[in-house]
């Protein structure tokens, strides 16, 4: 009889404790710096853009034309401070032979050309979103946003916010490599 | 204006013409009662029709032009909810991953009336048979 009241008694304590751990694992899914949910394009097709190159001579960005091997997509502006950060670890990615490819998003074209010719340009194609279509397209936050994308053409990762050198080591390079692999 | 007023003609008569009852909205209206039920995801507590970032002015304008092509209130919705989850829908949807959110409430109220319950039987009880140390 009292053992049962008791029980009664702790049950709303039991019942906040069980809430209190749901809402933290939650919150810890979403800890990657940002108070963005995981994109609803996650483990779904790169949808097909075709966007012509932010320079006038360069190659048009067309994402029916990257199957075959894993990519990453950056989502960039040079009017974004945090894809200042960001863009040594896009730099460093191009150098190890990653296809980095871009969208530059909703910019003047001028200033984002000045910007990569005084960074340096990690991207083996980048488009000019104008009208920021593409973006929505992609489902983005804001910039910057990177996806990984695999063999076939899922995009198995996205990070919102800049790329950190941690962010680098920690699960662009391995997961790159985990999509390099053969049977993988 | 004037090469506008054909298509917003047409926007206005389809709904008539399909039969829906003679309060059709106007394209207007119709852009702006979705965009009060979808969330600007930039600020993340405004809905697109009261935010003024530029993510959310660019969405509106994609809802003005599906309105205006023709597309129904669900195919704009599915369309952005393809792109952002359900996150970008301001009133969650009642399914099996939010049946906790919609009938957890309810639930609580339930558990707590049978609590509430037992307690006064109990009580009552107690008060008609005050010899009895306690009912099992």
């Amino acid at each position: 009889m009292t053992f049962r009241r008791i029980y009664l008694y702790a049950l709303p304590a039991i019942a906040v404790i069980a809430l209190a751990a749901v809402f933290a694992g939650r919150l810890a899914t979403l800890d990657d710096g940002t108070d963005v949910p995981p994109s609803a394009r996650l483990d779904q097709p790169m949808p097909p853009i075709q966007l012509d190159s932010l320079y006038p001579d360069g190659p048009a960005l067309d994402t029916e034309k990257l199957r075959g091997a894993p990519y990453i997509l950056n989502v960039w502006a040079e009017w974004c401070g945090p894809c200042k950060i960001e863009h040594p670890q896009l730099l460093t990615m191009s150098q190890q032979g990653i296809p980095v490819y871009g969208v530059n998003y909703k910019d003047r074209p001028e200033l984002a050309r000045a910007f990569l010719a005084e960074r340096g340009d990690p991207f083996r194609a980048i488009g000019a979103d104008q009208d920021g279509r593409t973006g929505i397209e992609l489902g983005i936050f804001g910039v910057p946003e990177t996806f990984l994308v695999d063999r076939e053409g899922f995009i198995r990762h996205r990070h919102a916010g800049p790329l950190s050198e941690d962010d680098l080591e920690r699960v662009f390079l391995p997961f790159l490599a985990h999509l390099q692999e053969p049977d993988s | 204006m004037t090469a506008a007023s054909p298509i917003i003609g047409i926007v206005i008569l389809l709904p008539i013409l399909a039969g829906i009852p003679a309060t059709a909205e106007t394209a207007d209206e119709r852009v702006r009662a979705l965009a009060a039920e979808l969330r600007c995801v930039v600020c993340q507590n405004q809905s697109l029709l009261d935010s003024d970032a530029d993510l959310a002015k660019d969405m509106r304008a994609l809802i003005r032009e599906r309105v205006a092509a023709g597309d129904t209130d669900e195919a704009i919705v599915d369309f952005l909810v393809e792109r952002y989850g359900d996150f970008i829908l301001l009133q969650p949807p009642f399914k099996p991953a939010t049946w906790l959110l919609w009938l957890g409430p309810l639930a609580f109220l339930l558990l707590a009336l049978a609590l509430a319950r037992t307690r006064v039987r109990r009580a009552r009880s107690r008060r008609s048979d005050p010899g009895d140390p306690g009912a099992s």
